[in-house]
């Protein structure tokens, strides 16, 4: 007899699983689209693999919402993949603590650091290498019991391409199509598994807990975090705010308390993890990266010459002291010359 | 949590660490208007300092409470207030003794208040 095969597809998965009132409206939009998936399912050609009878029918679900570990019509789940996108595309996140702050203080500190981005944005020297990136440069509320498993999906699941693509061919079916090894999305039950035995191992885990604000930057700009900084926790000096003349609205009540709440914890550059000293030296470059590329050639530049002179200085050192020696002999032998031409 | 007798409250912490966790979880629960009544100075420790974590809070009649958690192998220490434990300080804790001490000052002002009253209604009466 062929093995039984309990595969279990998308229309006979129970429709009566709780949802909570809070999910129930994310339920609504996603059950219009869940059926949408049933429906275009049936209507995807099967492939040649699933038409003989003994082997595994691993296609049995759409191609745009395969098995997920969790239900995906939760809001949660869909909070997961967008914070998985959001960390695999922002290079620098700088994260704040945010006190309870009203709704009139989150937009008016939102307005401020907009205009302020806007400004760098204006007096970019070179569009080129530096694009306008003040729209992409949102501050955003995160829950952070679900960015902290987006995190570690992030930072240790990569599944290579050539491991992930073979299906089983021994024809005999998987207990569960969520086992399948060809899913590897951020919701698949293999990141989940890889992700759990990863716990509490990454710098930033003790920094997401608690109501968590995250600043997220397209590119790793210094001059666009210098603004940011100067704005969100501004320090006499390097990063100073804003003068009641130059910018009266940033002095208002509203942006002030606002601001008094607002605590910047820390930074993840490049997959680097900073606390505050290093982001504010992050925002110290100056000049950017273009600046920065600039500095290091210069560096490299003046570290030949000096290697140079160092070198020479050995050979410098000998000539000197022969030179110096010659000049002390021509000076007693001229004298002796003169005494003798007086004798 | 009731912090209408809070005067002054001062935290230095390390978010990098677990020592964090309660002052930065106590720093929530204020209230939206508390920079108002309360003067707080919040302090970020560097990532590498060993210093353990504070939490000073000063209260109208001059009390003071302090917590300390420092990160230890098997843990965090505590000292302050509850010292015959070995366990850390809650957060659940320090709720508590801040409502413990406003009930306190809550029922001196009013019995203060009554007296007030009661001299004020003599008055009237007269």
């Amino acid at each position: 007899m062929p093995p039984r095969v309990r595969v279990r597809s998308l229309a006979d998965l129970p429709k009566q699983s709780f949802i909570c009132r809070r999910c129930q409206y994310a339920t609504a939009t996603a059950s219009s689209a869940v059926s949408n998936a049933t429906s275009s399912a049936s209507t995807i050609p099967v492939s040649p693999e699933t038409q003989h009878p003994s082997s595994l029918p691993s296609t049995r679900y759409s191609v745009i919402q395969p098995p997920s570990h969790r239900d995906p019509a939760h809001r949660k789940s869909q909070l997961l993949r967008s914070y998985v996108s959001l960390l695999q595309t922002t290079p620098l996140i700088i994260l704040f603590q945010h006190n309870n702050l009203k709704a009139l203080q989150w937009a008016s500190i939102r307005r401020e650091l907009a205009n302020a981005l806007q400004k760098v944005d204006d007096t970019r020297s070179n569009p080129d290498t530096n694009p306008a990136i003040s729209d992409s440069i949102k501050l955003t509320v995160i829950r952070t019991n679900i960015f902290e498993p987006a995190l570690r999906i992030t930072e240790y699941y990569k599944p290579s391409i050539a491991g992930n693509n073979v299906v089983p061919a021994d024809g005999q079916g998987l207990e569960d199509e969520r086992l399948d090894p060809a899913l590897t999305h951020a919701l698949s039950r293999n990141a989940y598994n890889f992700a759990k035995q990863h716990m509490n191992q990454h710098p930033l885990t003790p920094l997401l807990t608690g109501p968590l604000a995250a600043l997220t930057f397209p590119t790793v700009s210094p001059q666009h975090l210098k603004a940011a900084l100067s704005i969100l926790s501004p320090q006499p000096g390097l990063f100073p705010a804003p003068t009641r003349r130059a910018n009266p609205a940033y002095h208002e009540p509203a942006v002030q308390d606002g601001l008094k709440k607002l605590l910047l914890l820390g930074a993840r550059i490049d997959g680097e993890v900073f606390d505050i000293e290093g982001t504010r030296w992050v925002g110290s470059i100056e000049g950017g990266m273009d600046g920065l590329r600039a500095q290091l050639v210069g560096m490299l530049q003046g570290f030949g010459a000096g290697i140079t002179m160092t070198l020479e200085a050995a050979s410098r050192n000998l000539w000197f002291t022969m030179e110096g020696r010659r000049r002390q002999l021509e000076d007693e032998s001229a004298p002796k010359q003169e005494e003798e031409k007086k004798e | 949590m009731r912090t209408t007798y809070l005067t002054s409250l001062r935290t230095a912490f390390n978010p990098f660490s677990r020592t964090s966790h309660v002052p930065r979880l106590f720093l929530q629960l204020l209230p939206v208007n508390a920079h108002k009544s309360i003067k707080i100075t919040q302090a970020v420790l560097p990532r590498t300092t060993k210093t353990p974590a504070t939490l000073e809070l000063g209260f109208k009649d001059g009390r003071t409470m302090t917590f300390n958690w420092a990160e230890s192998a098997a843990g965090q220490g505590v000292t302050g207030v509850k010292e015959k434990d070995e366990k850390p300080t809650q957060l659940a804790d320090i709720v508590e003794e801040v409502e413990r001490h406003a009930r306190i000052l809550g029922r001196k002002e009013e019995l203060q208040g009554h007296a007030m009253l009661g001299r004020g209604a003599v008055l009237l009466l007269e």
